[in-house]
């Protein structure tokens, strides 16, 4: 199906409601997963959880036997929100998957940021998805897949209130 | 001095720290929503996007003119929602009766997380009431209209 870029619909909600936090002292954790190569469902402003793509089976494994990514995803190192001009941003430190094992092999379409702390109304609350192009990939021991967030300004931060 | 239409930067800021909750079903210490005010300011006030909380400078007189320092408190009448991929959420129209004053903006203002400011209102000049009801109406509650959007 597909994998579209978009700040999720229901967190425009939810950051009314004051669901989630990001703050770097006391905020949410949020996590970063990973959607798999010819994903069956499609990914974009109306996902509203990370269960969108356990329901579609549609999370990136580690193939050839090898490990260095479990289900859920990689947990994200948040940065506090600031503000630029009229521009509030937030930011997260780049995340990196080590593979393991000779035969590994690891590939996606995208990723999905969530937040792991929810659990209500809706747990797992989605907060934007990311397409990748050309669908990336590492293999072989050792290698690594990184994820690398924009230039935490007003212009390029991965996630703006503009 | 000048009052500029704005969402408050630092609003911005604070949606990303879960700190305003316009509806009940929050997720933080307190689940209650927050209380949300709007004060008016006379046209010597300067407010605008940096404006980052209530202030009494230049806030419109409570003496003889039915106004009480610190303004109205707003009712959610449109709890968080949305509509195609903008979310939004909507106040009651809030009114002075008895009123004599003239006021040139107004500030939202969450009264429950330190008068932290939401959004000024810049109303385009000197509005005057004498002896009748002053009231703020909010527009249409749709998502290319509310007071309060993030699209």
């Amino acid at each position: 199906m597909a994998v579209s870029t978009a700040m999720c619909t229901s967190f425009k909600v939810d950051l009314l409601f004051a669901r989630h936090n990001f703050a770097l002292s006391g905020g949410n954790t949020f996590k970063a997963a990973l959607i798999k190569t010819a994903e069956a469902g499609t990914y974009g402003a109306a996902s509203t959880a990370y269960a969108n793509i356990t329901g579609n089976s549609d999370e990136a494994t580690v193939g050839g036997g090898g490990s260095g990514y479990t289900a859920g995803g990689v947990t994200l190192t948040r940065v506090d929100p600031t503000s630029s001009g009229t521009t509030a941003y937030t930011d997260f430190a780049d995340a990196v998957i080590t593979l393991s094992g000779a035969s590994a092999t690891f590939a996606s379409n995208g990723m999905m940021i969530y937040n792991d702390t929810l659990t209500t109304p809706t747990a797992d609350a989605s907060v934007s998805i990311h397409a990748f192009s050309g669908s990336p990939s590492a293999s072989g021991a050792g290698a690594t897949f990184t994820i690398q967030f924009p230039t935490p300004d007003a212009s390029n931060a991965i996630l703006r209130l503009a | 001095m000048a009052i500029s239409q704005s969402m408050c930067t630092s609003f911005k800021v604070e949606l990303l720290d879960g700190i305003h909750a316009f509806g009940t079903t929050v997720v933080r210490a307190s689940t209650a929503a927050d209380t949300f005010k709007c004060a008016l300011y006379t046209s010597s006030a300067s407010l605008d996007a940096t404006t980052t909380g209530y202030t009494t400078s230049n806030e419109v007189s409570s003496s003889g003119t039915s106004y009480s320092a610190g303004g109205n408190t707003l009712t959610v009448s449109q709890v968080p929602t949305s509509t195609s991929t903008t979310a939004w959420l909507d106040f009651n129209d809030t009114s002075w009766t008895t009123a004599s004053f003239t006021a040139a903006g107004a500030l939202i203002y969450n009264s429950t997380q330190g008068d932290k400011s939401v959004a000024v209102l810049s109303f385009g000049g000197d509005k005057t009431v004498t002896s009748g009801t002053f009231t703020i109406q909010f527009p249409a509650a749709a998502s290319s209209t509310a007071i309060i959007r993030i699209v």
